[in-house]
């Protein structure tokens, strides 16, 4: 087998300590693992230890490479972990004393040699830019470089143009006097040059740079004459194939033959740390169980019965394409997703704190949910929903449907409900303090409404079609109707408040405004057609309405108030003016005969066009 | 530009530094900015470790009469 990269991970920090962990890696069985530990300190050190998964099941590292200190303050070593078991863990480094500054780099391959993984280890240093070491290699050999640099100028300097396939490249967090990368590249001849060029001036670099060993070759690969082979099929350097059968010699292990069919049956008990990806097209059953800190991801086509005990912080990703049956429980901090269920789905989910579900399915569906605190429901449907929630405190329920809905809703403090159709609604709301209720504009027919709406309230309420409403307005609170068919309304409207009514079609409205109130009815582009309109105005109340239609009016003036009229058409008026009131009439088509004043007044300017 | 005895200067005080911290380096840099940042980096951990105020201000000092800067 040859040598191939798997995994890398590089983390460092100026915050001082006598440990550095690098990031956590998911490690192979069997792989071989490089770390390379660089940092700096006033009085630098190598490390006393280095190991893998040092809070479960520790595996030592072995050194393989000492800097010395360098650039006064800097110091690199690297390390090798052969035959690594199976894990996802970090790679922790250990001090006898405080390091101010401590960086690891893992590189982990597999298909190495894991009794004499790497020739030798070439290292280099340099204050240039220029990072470069040559390694002796055989054509085909996998060559890995670490470097590691110490700037004190507290500027960060990254690693360009490398040679081969760069892997890592960071400094360290906080002030980043300290910064290293890797690369590997596969060797084309005897010699192997690896290089890097800094982004700028350094102190001071350090490089190891290594060769590694394909596993099963025990060492270089040496050509042999073998049943004809090829070169690329010799010994040492790949398997030979006969149909599925392949032939491998080994010059330490003399003949090894290994057998692959298809058909494969697998049973899988998985246990602590591990990972399995299992993927099949077809016709599998599976029983999977699995543990603490593990992750299974099961993928098949068709024909799948899966039945999965999900335990804490575990994933479970369940994957079908159709006819699907599935049964999930998920508890604490458990996140369980069921997606990709297109038909016949039945589904039933106990959820509970801090979980999330998303249930996601385009038709016949069926679903009951009870939601707690802090959680979200997010629950949509192309048809035939029907749905029944109760929100409380925090949440946020978004119910969204193309057809049709039957909803009942209680909202209560903070809250926010958010109900959008395109056809046939029934909908009862009661919205208290603070809250808004809004009808966002989707209801194109058939709606009734009735709300109670309090202090600082806002209700926006649209309709395209015939509507009834009944509001009840109180202080500063705000009603705006827009409709463009027939309405009816009754509004009582108190102090500051404000009803704007608007309708393009038969309109009746009956309005009594009170002290400072201000009621503005505009029916120049809104009433087009009859209009019946009763004020009774008080004290500095005003009252403006123009109208292009044939009008009906009733007013009565009282002190200090003041009417202005424009009319067009067919205007029939009584008006009672007191002391100090004025009133301006303009009519622009008069007819005389159907004008009358029931009070005297002071004067009246009065204007025939 | 650092003249010889500015920099000679740079490096005893830098010795000084490395003395504190039990640090057997060689010097191995003339350049006076280099000199001066090593210096800085050092007295970082010094001033922690080996607190020595007369020492910081010699460093201090050299640092400013050969680079300028404070």
């Amino acid at each position: 087998m040859a040598a191939a990269y798997s995994t890398s991970g590089a983390a460092g920090d100026d915050a001082g300590g006598t440990t550095r962990d690098s990031p956590s890696l998911v490690i192979p069985a069997g792989a071989v693992v490089y770390a390379f530990v660089n940092g700096s300190d006033g009085s630098p050190a190598a490390p006393t230890g280095v190991s893998l998964d040092p809070t479960g099941t520790p595996q030592a590292f072995t050194k393989i490479g000492d800097s010395g200190t360098f650039a006064t303050y800097a110091y690199a070593t690297l390390w090798v972990l052969k035959n690594a078991s199976a894990v996802t863990a970090v790679v922790r480094a250990t001090w006898a004393g405080s390091q101010g500054e401590r960086m690891v780099t893992v590189w982990v391959g597999t298909g190495i040699d894991t009794t004499t993984p790497n020739g030798t280890v070439v290292t280099a240093t340099g204050t240039s830019q220029s990072v470069s070491a040559t390694v002796t290699s055989v054509s085909g050999q996998l060559c890995v470089q670490f470097a590691g640099h110490l700037y004190t100028g507290a500027a960060a300097r990254t690693y360009n143009t490398p040679s081969g396939t760069e892997r890592t490249d960071a400094v360290i967090s906080g002030i980043p006097y300290d910064g290293a990368a890797s690369q590997d590249k596969t060797a084309a001849g005897t010699s192997t040059a690896m290089t890097w060029s800094l982004s700028a001036n350094i102190d001071a670099w350090y490089s190891f740079a290594f060769a590694l060993n394909d596993a099963g070759g025990g060492g270089a690969p040496s050509i042999a004459d073998y049943g004809g082979a090829d070169r690329r099929h010799r010994p040492g350097r790949g398997p030979l194939s006969f149909g599925r059968w392949y032939v491998r010699e080994r010059k330490d292990q003399g003949l090894t033959i290994s057998a692959f069919f298809s058909a494969i049956a697998e049973s899988a008990g998985i246990s602590d740390s591990q990972g399995a990806t299992p993927t099949f097209t077809q016709g599998v059953t599976e029983t999977a169980g699995a543990t603490d800190s593990q992750t299974a991801a099961f993928t098949a086509t068709q024909g799948r019965l899966e039945s999965a005990g999900i335990s804490e912080v575990q994933a479970g990703s369940l994957t079908a394409g159709a006819g699907a049956v599935e049964t999930a429980a998920a508890t604490d901090s458990s996140t369980a997703t069921l997606g990709g269920l297109t038909a016949e789905q039945l589904e039933t989910a106990g959820i509970s704190d801090g979980q999330t579900a998303a249930l996601a399915a385009t038709q016949d569906r069926t679903e009951s949910s009870a939601l707690t605190d802090s959680q979200a429901a997010s629950m949509v449907s192309n048809a035939q929903l029907t749905e029944s929630a109760a929100i409380t405190e925090g949440q946020t329920g978004a119910l969204t449907a193309a057809a049709t809905i039957s909803e009942s809703g209680a909202l209560t403090d903070v809250q926010a409900e958010t109900t959008a159709a395109t056809a046939t609604i029934t909908e009862t709301v009661v919205t208290t303090d603070t809250q808004a209720g809004a009808g966002a504009g989707a209801f194109n027919a058939g709606t009734i409404e009735a709300g109670g709406i309090s202090d600082t309230q806002s209700v926006t309420a649209a309709f395209v079609s015939t509507i009834i409403e009944s509001s009840a307005l109180s202080d500063v609170s705000q009603a705006l109707a827009a409709m463009v068919a027939a309405a009816v309304e009754s509004g009582g409207i108190t102090d500051s408040a404000q009803g704007a009514g608007a309708a393009t079609a038969s309109v009746i409205e009956l309005g009594a405004l009170t002290d400072s109130s201000s009621a503005t009815l505009e029916g120049v582009n809104d009433f087009f057609a009859a209009a019946l309109e009763v004020a009774g105005i008080s004290d500095a109340s005003q009252v403006s309405a123009v109208m292009s239609a044939t009008v009906t009016e009733t007013v009565t003036f009282a002190d200090q108030s003041a009417a202005i009229r424009n009319f067009y058409l067919d205007m029939v008026e009584v008006a009672a003016i007191s002391e100090g009131s004025s009133a301006t009439l303009t009519v622009l088509i008069i007819r005389p005969a159907r004008i009358t004043f029931s009070l005297a007044v002071r004067s009246i300017g009065f204007q025939l066009n | 530009m650092a003249t010889e005895a500015q920099v000679k200067a740079l490096q005893a005080a830098l010795q000084e530094v490395l003395d504190d911290l039990g640090n057997t380096s060689k010097i191995d840099t003339s350049d006076a900015d280099e000199l001066a940042r090593r210096i800085a980096y050092g007295l970082r951990y010094a001033k922690a470790r080996a607190p020595n105020p007369a020492r910081d201000a010699r460093a201090d000092a050299a640092i400013k009469a050969a680079t300028g800067k404070p």
